[in-house]
């Protein structure tokens, strides 16, 4: 209980850093960022309507702190602004959308890679010496030392316009409207099907060794030695005994992994043109839209803490140790 | 003369080697022994000299690289060697357990420790949950832990709790014979002494045999019937423990004695035993013993001595008193 | 040293390392100047040229050749930067502990979290943004690593031992705590190497790099924008793509020879499986009893 409230302190600590930097990083910008902001609407507005749109935005000529202040309450309400690109649509309505598909692409990659990776590890581990140990890790770590991006494009390549297996772009069908019907949640899938497969095929490996690894550590341990001793069946000693144990390092490496493909999908989703966030935020950098980038950066900095909370709270749930 | 009909472990020529990839080591030598019905059997040495590793063998414990390359190790008749993987987890617990040396870690630190009891008994009996629970919570009273304790995890156990809990298992399905190695060895002297009486009051109320393997020899000559010194992977000296008290003929034994006791017949210096154990992966020649004996002969360094008898079920694997003999 | 080389994921790691270090330190200056334009674009690998030509004409083997040098550089720098720093504040905390050690472990978690990429968009492209944001956002995990190390190496004796002689911190941190964790640092600095050249990549191929330089990452960046996927002209970019992805593997193998080096149990036991007629290790087959002889002569 000490544990999850010693992390959570420091959770919140971290989203009230990525929030003041998000109000700082654009203020610091060389130039005038405001200026640049409004350099599409030059000639379109008139002076006072600059004015009043300057304010909208908040930047007004407050002192900082004031505007900081002012920024604080606007979060805490919710309001992350409004978007230039997508104006009048306000920053959360945008982001919200591409969230969902985010967590829902980035979620469904992890998940199954850190699932598969680690069978695949115990797997390699039953028989060690035999060709699952003395292939897989090396092809994997071939696979995994491709770049995220790359290995979409040659996925894309090969099974979008080579094959014409799975579809090119997008989240779903544009035939379709968002609804809970089965056509448009196979739809869903589908498109989902490769830019998934490619963060997986790249993560897959990793996850792979350090399962592997760990268990090798852990079936060293003297407890094994006494569950084979006792004369129990190898299947309850390797999952009950070896596996639970191994899996507790390298769960903590799952709110990582988490934390980073979320940011790194940015480029699978730029090649499958993936409405995620990654997808937004590439928009919103070419068109120097500046609020979605600094509702984008918060976003996406308290989605990767949230994440490595519940992970922390998972983790908390399988090691009786921290519970006392 | 040892009645093969009464004897329910069998160990002959048994050597077990260490297969790297730098060559073989070989870490037991030719070790025979015998332990009868009821007996308590001590196996002494020093950290290295390859008791463990005995231990872990009966069982055919022992990871790669190692392998049992000579020998046969028989119970109640039955070949241990030659038996397949079923009739070996079969046999394990129910026949035969083990305490391992320091039984702190013996224990899955994420599993409850009623369920590492049952789960023993559920791999070898036809019991319900309940039943096997109940025989768990039995056993608690046994070794005399709380029966509210079967819920707690390892970690929440003191370590001389967790040592009786680990008793408890091995009592679990009333086994014939008991390997313990090193059982009490990191818990403190009164602790010690307090599981050591109950244990030897349960081995006279179920009447296992006991493999009692440490390298304290005060502590065996208390509590064992007969004992095994054992030097670097070969067994010494084998004797009753009152003869091997007042008698030992092997200079180890004698070096090992003059470490502790004080007082023989006469006021004896206390020496240690100078130098350092054999390095296993390159032993002295001929006897291993011989670089830090006070005793050595010219022999010592090119014959290694067979194990001879010096009396009513006492033997000892030296050259001195052979004269010129070579006879066994 | 010795006995690394005669690990066989070592030798080929190293091998592939070596072509790659040769093609950056020589390849420019066999090439000439490879954004120079050559001939017809988006032609397919031929005997004249060997890759085939990019979306602007240019040669793709002696852009594949030329890249080399500005990211094996840069991400070997960035590597090395990175585990200073991580070396630096990874065992300031885990040595002194207490405040300084919390302080600095929160601000080594804060770090971890930090997105690169906004960051990199904010600032004017080029190769000196993408170092500066690589290492912004990569001491803080080997910093991590070395200090849970450091933490360890405190409690051992011959640190307390020096402690007792009077020996000043600072001397202690270098010449007894360090030294033990060379091999740590050098697993660290692979993989930060590692990690270096595949963001590096990453940014250059958003274009926050320097488009006009030729480097690895730049070369994706056009092959993409010279829609080369709908073209279907492959050739533009599986050759830098396959080089990165052999350099990494090539940093990874000498990870795991080194991590099998430090914990003898990840490698194969081959000469037991040999002695043993197996062809794999059961983890929970018995041992093995072999060549027995039969009962012994006495009763």
């Amino acid at each position: 209980m000490k544990f999850i409230l010693r992390r959570a302190g420091f959770y919140l600590t971290a989203a009230w850093a990525s929030i003041t930097l998000a109000f700082f990083i654009p203020r610091m910008m060389p130039g005038d960022p405001a200026a640049m902001m409004f350099a599409r609407f030059h000639g379109k507005l008139s002076p006072e309507a600059m004015q009043a749109l300057r304010s909208a935005f908040g930047f007004t000529n407050a002192p900082l702190w004031k505007q900081y202040f002012q920024y604080l309450s606007h979060i805490a309400r919710g309001d992350l602004g409004i978007s230039i690109g997508y104006y009048p649509a306000t920053v959360g309505s945008v982001i919200g959308q591409a969230l969902l598909w985010t967590v829902f692409l980035s979620g469904l990659a992890v998940i199954l890679s850190c699932t598969i990776g680690t069978l695949l590890g115990i797997a390699s581990v039953w028989k060690r010496g035999g060709w699952l140990d003395n292939i897989a890790p090396p092809v994997l770590t071939l696979l995994g030392a491709f770049p995220y991006f790359w290995l979409a494009m040659a996925t894309l390549f090969v099974f979008g316009f080579g094959l014409g297996w799975f579809p090119l772009r997008h989240a779903y069908d544009d035939r379709f409207s968002p609804s809970l019907t089965w056509p448009f949640i196979r739809s869903v899938f589908e498109h989902a099907v490769l830019p998934a497969a490619t963060v997986v095929v790249v993560t897959v490996g990793g996850w792979m060794l350090s399962m592997r690894s760990t268990l090798i550590n852990v079936l060293a341990e003297d407890y094994i030695l006494f569950a084979h001793a006792k004369g129990l069946r190898p299947g309850r000693i390797m999952f009950q005994y070896a596996a639970r144990n191994a899996l507790l390092p390298n769960i903590t490496g799952f709110g990582m992994a988490l934390g980073f493909v979320l940011s790194g999908s940015l480029l699978t989703e730029m090649v499958f043109s993936y409405p995620g966030q990654g997808y937004l935020l590439i928009r919103a950098v070419k068109s120097l839209d500046y609020p979605l980038i600094q509702g984008l950066f918060l976003t996406t900095t308290l989605a990767v803490l949230g994440a490595n909370l519940l992970v922390d709270m998972v983790y908390v749930w399988l090691d009786p140790r921290t519970r006392s | 003369m040892a009645d093969p009909m009464s004897d329910l472990l069998t160990v002959r020529n048994l050597r077990v080697e260490y297969l790297t990839g730098k060559g073989p080591v070989c870490v037991v030598d030719d070790v025979s022994f015998r332990i009868g019905v009821g007996e308590v059997y001590g196996l002494a040495g020093e950290s290295g000299s390859g008791k463990s590793t005995i231990a872990q063998a009966i069982l055919r414990l022992l990871r790669p690289p190692a392998a049992i390359t000579n020998g046969t190790i028989s119970f109640g008749g039955k070949d241990i060697l030659a038996m397949g993987e079923e009739a070996l987890r079969a046999l394990r617990w129910k026949e035969i357990s083990l305490v391992t040396q320091s039984a702190m870690n013996a224990l899955n630190p994420v599993m409850r420790v009623s369920e590492q009891i049952t789960d023993a008994i559920t791999a070898h009996e036809r019991v319900t949950a309940k039943q096997a629970l109940d025989r768990a919570a039995e056993l608690f009273d046994v070794v005399g832990i709380d029966r509210d304790r079967l819920s707690s995890y390892p970690h929440q156990l003191s370590g001389g709790m967790r040592q009786r809990v680990v008793i408890a298992i091995a009592l679990a399905l009333r086994p014939k014979l008991m390997i313990m190695d090193e059982p009490t060895t990191a818990l403190d002297v009164i602790v010690q002494k307090e599981i050591l009486r109950q244990l030897l009051g349960l081995k006279e109320k179920l009447g296992f045999s006991l493999l009692f393997i440490t390298h304290d020899l005060a502590l065996m000559l208390q509590v064992c019937t007969r004992i095994g010194v054992l030097y670097a992977g070969r067994l010494m000296e084998t004797a009753p423990a009152g003869i091997l008290l007042r008698t030992p003929q092997h200079p180890y034994t004698q070096g090992l004695m003059s470490c502790f006791l004080e007082v023989h017949q006469k006021k004896v210096a206390r020496q240690g035993i100078p130098g350092a154990p054999a390095d296993l992966r390159n032993p002295p020649a001929g006897c291993r013993f011989h670089p830090r004996c006070a005793f050595a002969m010219d022999r010592c360094s090119v014959e290694q001595p067979l194990p001879r008898s010096r009396g009513e079920g006492h033997e000892s694997a030296c050259h001195l008193g052979e004269g010129t003999a070579t006879t066994p | 040293m010795r006995s690394l080389l005669e690990n066989r994921k070592a030798v080929v790691g190293l091998s592939i390392l070596a072509v790659f270090a040769l093609m950056a330190i020589v390849g420019p200056l066999l090439v000439g100047d490879s954004s120079e334009f050559v001939t017809v674009p988006l032609q397919p690998p031929s005997a004249h040229y060997w890759f085939g030509t990019t979306g602007q004409g240019q040669d793709v083997f002696g852009q594949t050749i030329a890249g080399a040098r500005s990211t094996l550089a840069l991400g070997f720098v960035v590597g090395f930067l990175v585990v200073a720093i991580g070396a630096l504040v990874g065992t300031m905390a885990g040595y002194f502990g207490g405040w300084v050690d919390e302080v600095l472990s929160l601000l080594i978690n804060l770090f971890l979290l930090m997105p690169g990429v906004v960051i990199a968009a904010y600032l004017p492209s080029g190769p000196l943004t993408i170092g500066l944001v690589l290492v912004v956002t990569g001491w803080a995990w080997s910093a991590r690593v070395i200090r849970a190390q450091a933490l360890s190496l405190r409690q051992r004796d011959f640190v307390s031992a020096a402690q007792v002689v009077g020996e000043s911190h600072l001397r202690i941190i270098l010449f007894e705590i360090l030294p033990n964790m060379t091999s740590l640092l050098v697993s660290a600095f692979i993989g930060s190497a590692i990690y270096a050249i595949g963001a590096q990549v990453g940014l250059e191929f958003l274009g926050l790099g320097d488009v006009g330089a030729v480097t690895w990452g730049t070369n994706l960046y056009w092959a993409s924008n010279d829609v080369a996927l709908p073209s279907g002209s492959w050739w533009t970019f599986v050759p830098t793509g396959v080089s990165i992805a052999l350099v990494g593997f090539a940093l990874a193998l000498i990870n795991n020879a080194l991590d099998e080096f430090g914990n003898p149990r990840l490698a194969p036991e081959r000469a037991f499986l040999k002695a043993t007629g197996r062809k794999r290790l059961e983890i929970h087959a018995p041992t093995p009893a072999l060549r027995r002889t039969g009962a012994g002569a006495d009763g």
